[in-house]
């Protein structure tokens, strides 16, 4: 679990940081599932310290995917349909 | 519709939303507390609902605007990304977020209930947050109108430029913080009491009324969908008034049954 918070972390950070908003939905879903299995690792103490650094790479993954590609109904949605 | 750090553009509306997500954070970790319950517990079940509330709202959005998708174009990366980034109705979101909460509870053995219950004015927080962002943004905008607080959009990519608008967003964003800040004192009156606080109702009720007269000032028709004169989301507040009604009515037989 730790593992792979940690793996979905640094995903969704390098999703977030070099997809430039494109891929941010599902850099946004890994840094979630991420943050559930950081928490989930959190109980076994022998994974702790890993799932701790996954818990925080996608805290930060998900906060920078969802700053760059979020819109709300009726702004880049339908523009970005309509073109 | 966003403003510039460096080379790279932050919109609005995501800025506004993480925004929100922090302060709901920081609440959640307060009401929490108070609740005695465990914040671990109550981050996992924002994940879940977090992720619900993502393919809900989408979902919706992609059903609602269905005539604009080019089916042709589904494997284009660009187009998908496109799809998938704008467009999330708040609605959609709600159902997917409560099937997100049913799903932790069963998957994850939490009494999700009871998180959700004294944890909730999270929701109206970040949802306020949320309409700011739309304010900035341009989208979701009120109809033509002068008066005292109209806002005039001069850059917007979905607002129309140059003329007087209601700020609808404002008015929602206000009317979302007086919603939390009511379920808070509603919360901490029913701990105070020893009682159950029924804040989920309460919640759905409140804001089905906020939402369904708010409507009837916002101009963006053709991106909201609309039947006999009336928009998706009023429909969609009928229908939970209608629900709840119901619910309190059998609720109140069925205690009487119990009673006698």
């Amino acid at each position: 679990m730790g593992v792979a918070s940690l793996v979905l972390g640094i995903i969704s950070i390098v999703i977030g940081l070099f997809s430039t908003g494109t891929l941010g939905w599902f850099g946004a879903i890994l840094g979630i599932i991420g943050i559930i299995l950081g928490v989930q690792g959190k109980k076994v103490p022998e994974q702790a310290g890993l799932a701790k650094a996954g818990f925080i790479c996608s805290i930060i993954g998900t906060v920078l995917c969802l700053l760059l590609f979020i819109a709300c109904v009726a702004c880049v949605g339908c523009l970005a349909l309509a073109a | 519709m966003g403003f510039e750090i460096g080379t790279v553009t932050i919109p609005w509306y995501g800025f506004f939303i993480v925004l929100g997500l922090g302060a709901a954070a920081l609440l959640g970790y307060v009401l929490v507390k108070q609740a005695g319950l465990i914040y671990d517990e109550f981050i996992e079940i924002a994940c879940f609902v977090g992720l619900g509330a993502m393919a809900g709202s989408k979902l919706l959005y992609l059903v609602m605007a269905w005539e604009t998708i080019d089916v042709s174009r589904l494997t284009d990366l660009e187009y998908i990304s496109a799809l998938m980034g704008g467009g999330f109705v708040f609605y959609g979101g709600l159902a997917g977020g409560l099937l997100g909460l049913y799903l932790c509870g069963r998957l994850l053995h939490i009494p999700v209930m009871e998180y959700a219950r004294q944890s909730l004015p999270v929701i109206p927080l970040a949802h306020g947050f949320g309409r700011i962002g739309c304010a900035f943004a341009g989208c979701c905008y009120g109809i033509p109108y002068d008066g005292p607080g109209a806002v005039v959009y001069t850059r917007s990519a979905a607002a129309p430029l140059g003329i007087p608008l209601f700020p609808v967003q404002a008015v929602e964003a206000a009317g979302e913080f007086v919603l939390a800040a009511v379920l808070g004192i509603y919360i901490a009156s029913c701990r105070k009491g020893g009682r159950q606080p029924n804040s989920i109702r309460l919640y759905l009720a409140l804001y089905a009324v906020l939402r369904f007269f708010l409507e009837f000032v916002r101009y963006d028709d053709s991106e909201r969908g609309m039947l006999w004169g009336i928009s998706t989301s009023q429909w969609i507040s009928i229908g939970i008034c209608v629900v709840l009604a119901g619910a309190e009515v059998w609720g109140r037989k069925s205690r009487k049954k119990q009673d006698s």
